[in-house]
This record gives structure tokens, sequence and C-alpha cells, in this order.
């Protein structure tokens, strides 16, 4: 289980000046020292304004986030601990943004999942968690709404992150505000 | 919040202003997708856009609400 500490966090090696992108190493459990970025980005997705998704990991070949990756950390709180450091910071300088994870697959969503609800009560004077899931509206003649390309037309909902759900049953996607 | 906390916050914000000029990226108005090339789908998408900022915000103050009953049981 992931225990978050704001006391305990890496020293950031780069941050941009506009807050959304960060540097910082972990050492692994084999001792290599790896870099990881921290990327705020707006997903310019209309049905989820001012949204910016949450990506982390380690650099590619490319340069590029690999967030794709699976890590064995040394200290895996003190890695989470610094994402949600940079992630408050990030919120503090754009007051109006949320931050969005969108877990790449069900592993890292039932992380995310269970790393929020075990560590609300800490995180409570910093953020407030929201979690999203997609409806699709059902019309009088009995069919469904549909996209312009003939496929459903699902729209965000997003609701009190809901402690009390299980494992089996996650937000399609997860959302944090300052809590100002 | 700690002082511990807020000092770290203070050094991270002395890293990034040490870089160039700062520039706030968030204007807090609603940012229109610049896939939207079609106008009633665009129409459409402001309105539900609306529609979940409004949402959005009744979540978070009944999340701030459950926070604070919570605090208080």
């Amino acid at each position: 289980m992931i225990k978050i500490n704001l006391e305990n966090t890496f020293e950031a090696i780069y941050v941009s000046p506009n807050f959304d992108q960060y540097i910082f190493e972990s050492q692994l459990k084999n001792n290599t020292l790896i870099q990881l970025k921290v990327k705020f980005t707006n997903i310019a997705d209309s049905l989820l304004p001012n949204v910016y998704n949450l990506a982390f990991g380690p650099f590619d070949d490319t340069g590029k986030i690999n967030d794709s990756i699976n890590l064995k950390h040394k200290d895996s709180n003190k890695v989470f601990s610094t994402i949600i450091l940079f992630s408050i910071i990030f919120l503090k300088d754009n007051p109006h943004a949320a931050i969005g994870i969108d877990g790449s697959d069900d592993l890292r969503a039932n992380l995310y999942h269970r790393m929020f609800r075990y560590n609300y009560k800490d995180l409570q004077d910093f953020i407030v968690i929201i979690g999203v899931d997609w409806y699709v509206r059902l019309l009088r003649n009995g069919s469904i709404e549909l996209d312009d390309d003939g496929s459903a037309f699902f729209k965000p909902k997003p609701e009190p992150f809901d402690f009390h759900r299980k494992s089996h049953d996650l937000y399609r996607y997860y959302m944090f505000n300052l809590n100002q | 919040m700690k002082d511990s906390i807020q000092n770290k916050i203070n050094r991270i914000q002395e890293i990034a202003l040490a870089s160039s000029t700062k520039k706030s990226i968030v204007d807090g108005n609603i940012i229109e997708s610049n896939s939207d090339n079609n106008l009633s789908k665009s129409i459409r998408n402001t309105k539900e856009a609306e529609l979940f900022f409004s949402e959005l915000k009744s979540a978070i103050d009944l999340a701030k609400k459950n926070l604070t009953k919570n605090a208080l049981e």
C-alpha cells in the first residue's frame, strides 16, 4: 500500500517555469539511479475543460515519458509523495485547473484507487479528490445518444470520490483539485 | 500547512522562478478543443463542458462537506 507523506519527498533537479514539468531521481531496488519526469498536460478535451493529465515515468529513447514501464522503486512511498507534492504546487499556480489520472491499465488504476482511498485523510487539507464515470444518455425512443461518428456519446460525470467503492468498481478517471 | 511542507514548496518555486520568465498557462476560461471543426458539435460540447463545470463544482462542494462531516464524527 502506498503511504503518502509530503514531508518525505525527493528533491527536484528541474522545475519548469510554469510548474508543469519536474524531474527528480529515484533509486530502484537494483540500486540503479533513474531520472523520473512528471508532466501535466492540458488534455484539450472540450468535455473535460481545464483538466491536466498527469504523466510520470523515465525518459524513453526519444526523450518522451515512458509511462507504461513497470519500475521497482526502492521507496515507492517517497516517489508517489513527490509526485503528489509537485501536483499540489502545479495546482497552487493554476488554481482553476484540475489534475486527472487515467490508469493506463487496470493495475495502475487499482493502484491510484487504493492510494487515494488509503491516504484521503492526510490529503484532504490539500486536495479534493473526484472520481469520474462515463455515462451515455438514454433517449425517449429507447435508443442512446450518438456522437457524430455514430458511436455512443459518453459524457464524463464527476462525483466526490466514494471511499467505499472497492477495487473491483474502479472509476474510469481520477481527478483532484486544490482544496481552497 | 506544516512549515516543513511549505518550505519544500517554497524551494521548488525558487527553482522554477530561476528558470525563466513565468507565465500562467491556465486563465480559468473554458478551453475549446482544436479538433472541433463542426459548429454544432462545438456548441454541443460547449454546453456539455458548462454542465461538467457545474457538476464538478457540485462534486467538489459535496466532497468538502463530506470531509467536514467526517472530521466532526
